[in-house]
C-alpha cells in the first residue's frame, strides 16, 4: 500500500513536471520568432526553370556532351539536401527520408503546390508544424521557395520538358535581347519610318539612340510612339508570313520594308519582344528578309527580300551557339565559321542559357522541323569538335 | 486513481512531451534577410541582364549598359569560352536607388525595350532594399581612412574596378600614379558625377564608396 502511494505521487509529480514543459514549451514562442513569416511573398513564376535535379543536359547534344548542352542551375534536389536532407535529419535516421526522386515526390500533388504536404511544410506559420525547424534557424529564401513551387506547378516531373523549358527559354531572349538598341520593335521600325517606308511616318515620328562604345559610336533610329510602332511591326509580320506562304499568289505582300532603294539608313534588328516575334524570325530569318542585295526587281523597283524561304544563312540558335555550323537549308551547305558571337559579346548568355535555349528550340512543336532538321533530316546543325549532325530520332 | 491509470498518464504524458519536442520553438537569433549574393546578384548576372554582363577582352565595352559582370574569353580550337568571370558589385549596389525606383513602378529599365524584372525578382529586390541592403560578403563595406593614399586606397580601386583588359587594362592609358596626378581636373569631373559625365572613355558609373574614395583622396592632395 505504501509503495504504490509512493509511486502514485512519483508518477503524479513526473507528470505534473512533464506537462509544465509542454505547457511552457508550447507558450514558447520566442521575441523573434514570433514574428517570423514563412508564407511565400513570391508570386508564382512558370518562367523560372525549376527542374528535379541540378544539371539537365539536353537532347540533341553531341556525342560527348558540349559545353553549351547542359542547362545548369540549382534544382529541387540540391534545395531539398540544403535545407532538410543533412545527416541529422531527413538525410539521415529521420523519417520520410528525402533523397531521392521518389521520396521527395511522395510528398507533393503534382501541379498543385497548394495541396501538397512539402509546400505546406515550408509555408506554414504554424510553428509546430513548419519545416525546417525553426531552430534550425535556416530559412528557405523566396528564390529556393519559387524553385519548389514552380516545380511541383509544372508536374513534378523528374526530368524537365517543354512546358519548363519554353517560358524560361522566351523569357531569357524577349528580356535579355530587347533593350536600347537591340531587337525590340522600336529599333526594328525605326529606319523604315526615317525612309519614309510606312506610310504615314515621317522621320519627325522617330528618335535617335546614341549607342557609345569606346572606340565608336553608332546612332540608331526608334520609332518613337509605341501604338503607331506596333501597328508597324504588326502588319510588317503579316506581309511576312502571307508572303511566304504562298510567293506567287501573295507576290503584293513582300515586306514593304524592301520597297525602295536604300532599304536602310543603319542596321536594323528584328524583334524578339514576343514569342510571335521570335517564331517568325526562326521560320523565316533576317537573312531571307533583309538581303544585302537586290535579289527580285518588278515595276522599276528593287527587292532585297528572297522568294525562297529556305535560302537562308542564319538562325537563332546559330547565332548564340559557337559549337555549332548551321547549313542553308536549301542548299544543304554548311557554314565554314559559327555565328555564336550573339553569346559571348553582345547578348551575355552563359552556357546554361544556351543550352536552356537550344532545348526548347528541338522541342517546341511550333517551331517547323526545317529550322531544326533542314529538309528530309538531312540536318542543319553541326558540332564543330565531332561534326556530329543533329537530325530527328 | 489505480496502479494502471497511473501508469497509462505515465506513457501519455511521456508521449506527448517526447513529441513536444518536435515542436522546435525556440527563439532565433534574426529573422531572414534577403541575401544579395545568394539572390540578388543571380538577378542581376542573369541572361536577362545580358547587355550588363556582356564585357570581354574581345569587344568594346558597351557603356550604354553598366558592367555588372567581366569575363575573359578564350578561343579553345572549336569554341569561344567564357572564362574567369568577376561580379561588379560595388556596381550593382551603388544602382540600389535605380532599382528603387523601377521595382516600385516609377520607373521602368532605363536602357528601354520590354526588359523588366519577373514580379517574383522585383519581390526578392524590393525586399533586399528595404531591409537595408545588406552586403554579406558580396561588397565591401565602404570604411574610408583618415587620410586616403594611392597604394593603399586608389590602387586597389584600379585594379579591381578599371583594371580589366578591355579598359585600362588593354584599351584605354595605364593610369599610374603620375598619370591620376596629372588627370586631376578629369578625375575630379568624374567623381562629381559618379562617372555620367568626365570619364574620357564614355559613361561609366561608380559607386558611391569609390566615389567617397576619391573624393577624400583628391582633397588630402592625392597623396602617394
Amino acid at each position: 500500500m505504501r509503495k504504490i502511494s509512493i509511486l502514485k505521487t512519483m508518477i503524479l509529480l513526473t507528470g505534473g513536471v512533464l506537462f509544465s514543459f509542454i505547457a511552457m514549451q508550447c507558450t514558447k514562442v520566442g521575441v523573434v520568432a514570433d514574428n517570423l513569416d514563412r508564407s511565400f511573398k513570391g508570386i508564382p513564376d512558370s518562367t523560372e526553370f525549376s527542374p528535379f535535379y541540378d544539371i539537365t543536359k539536353i537532347n540533341n547534344s553531341d556525342i560527348i556532351p558540349d559545353v553549351n548542352d547542359s542547362i545548369v542551375v540549382k534544382g529541387v534536389l540540391s534545395t531539398i539536401k540544403e535545407y532538410c536532407g543533412i545527416s541529422t535529419c531527413h538525410g539521415g535516421p529521420i523519417n520520410p527520408k528525402l533523397a531521392t526522386y521518389a521520396e521527395i515526390k511522395s510528398l507533393v500533388t503534382p501541379g498543385n503546390p497548394q495541396g501538397s504536404k512539402l509546400w505546406d511544410l515550408i509555408t506554414t506559420n504554424n510553428l509546430n508544424r513548419t519545416m525546417p525547424p525553426v531552430s534550425a534557424g535556416h530559412e528557405l529564401s523566396a528564390t529556393d521557395k519559387t524553385i519548389i513551387y514552380t516545380w511541383i506547378k509544372n508536374g513534378a516531373k523528374e526530368f524537365p520538358s517543354l512546358e519548363d523549358f519554353r517560358p524560361a527559354a522566351i523569357k531569357t531572349i524577349t528580356i535579355g535581347c530587347t533593350s536600347g538598341n537591340c531587337h525590340n520593335v522600336a529599333t526594328s521600325t525605326g529606319s523604315w519610318a526615317r525612309a519614309n517606308l510606312v506610310p504615314g511616318l515621317v522621320s519627325s515620328d522617330t528618335t535617335t539612340f546614341a549607342h557609345i562604345r569606346s572606340l565608336s559610336t553608332t546612332y540608331y533610329c526608334q520609332l518613337s510612339n509605341p501604338a503607331v510602332r506596333n501597328v508597324a511591326w504588326d502588319s510588317y509580320k503579316d506581309s511576312v508570313r502571307k508572303f511566304y506562304a504562298d510567293t506567287l499568289g501573295n507576290a503584293s505582300y513582300r515586306p514593304y520594308k524592301t520597297f525602295s532603294t536604300p532599304v536602310v539608313k543603319s542596321s536594323v534588328r528584328g524583334s524578339l519582344s514576343s514569342y510571335d516575334d521570335i517564331l517568325m524570325d526562326i521560320s523565316f530569318p533576317k537573312s531571307l528578309r533583309s538581303s544585302g542585295t537586290v535579289v527580285y526587281s518588278s515595276g522599276g523597283k528593287n527587292f532585297y527580300v528572297r522568294g525562297n524561304y529556305l535560302n537562308a544563312t542564319s538562325s537563332l540558335v546559330s547565332r548564340i551557339d559557337s559549337t555549332l555550323l548551321l547549313a542553308n537549308p536549301y542548299t544543304g551547305v554548311f557554314a565554314t565559321n559559327h555565328q555564336g558571337d550573339m553569346a559571348y559579346s553582345d547578348g551575355g548568355l552563359t552556357k546554361s542559357d544556351i543550352a536552356l535555349i537550344k532545348a526548347w528550340y528541338f522541342a517546341d512543336p511550333n517551331i517547323p522541323d526545317v529550322w531544326k532538321y533542314g529538309t528530309n533530316n538531312a540536318g542543319i546543325f553541326k558540332y564543330r569538335k565531332t561534326g556530329n549532325v543533329i537530325i530527328k530520332r | 486513481m489505480n496502479k494502471k491509470t497511473l501508469i497509462a498518464v505515465a506513457i501519455v504524458s511521456l508521449v506527448i512531451y517526447l513529441s513536444s519536442c518536435y515542436n522546435n520553438k525556440e527563439d532565433i537569433g534574426a529573422l531572414p534577410r534577403v541575401s544579395f549574393l545568394g539572390e540578388v546578384i543571380p538577378i542581376m548576372t542573369s541572361s536577362g541582364c545580358g547587355c550588363h554582363n556582356n564585357v570581354n577582352a574581345n569587344t568594346p565595352p558597351n557603356n550604354n549598359a553598366y558592367p555588372f559582370t567581366r569575363f575573359d574569353t578564350i578561343w579553345d580550337g572549336t569554341t569561344i569560352l567564357k572564362i574567369n568571370r568577376s561580379v561588379f558589385y560595388d556596381g550593382i549596389i551603388a544602382r540600389v536607388d535605380t532599382f528603387r525606383l523601377w521595382v516600385n513602378g516609377v520607373i521602368g529599365h532605363p536602357g528601354g525595350g520590354v526588359v523588366d524584372f519577373t514580379p517574383g525578382q522585383k519581390a526578392i529586390i524590393k525586399a533586399w532594399i528595404e531591409q537595408g541592403q545588406p552586403y554579406d560578403g558580396g561588397g565591401t563595406a565602404c570604411v574610408i581612412g583618415a587620410t586616403v593614399k594611392y597604394t593603399p586606397d586608389i590602387l586597389p580601386i584600379y585594379n579591381g574596378t578599371c583594371k580589366s583588359s578591355g579598359c585600362h587594362g588593354g584599351r584605354g592609358p595605364v593610369l599610374d600614379y603620375p598619370k591620376l596626378l596629372a588627370d586631376k581636373n578629369i578625375l575630379t569631373a568624374m567623381m562629381n558625377s559618379a562617372g555620367s559625365s568626365g570619364h574620357p572613355g564614355g559613361v561609366i558609373g561608380l559607386s558611391s564608396c569609390i566615389v567617397s574614395k576619391f573624393k577624400a583622396w583628391i582633397a588630402a592632395g592625392q597623396p602617394q
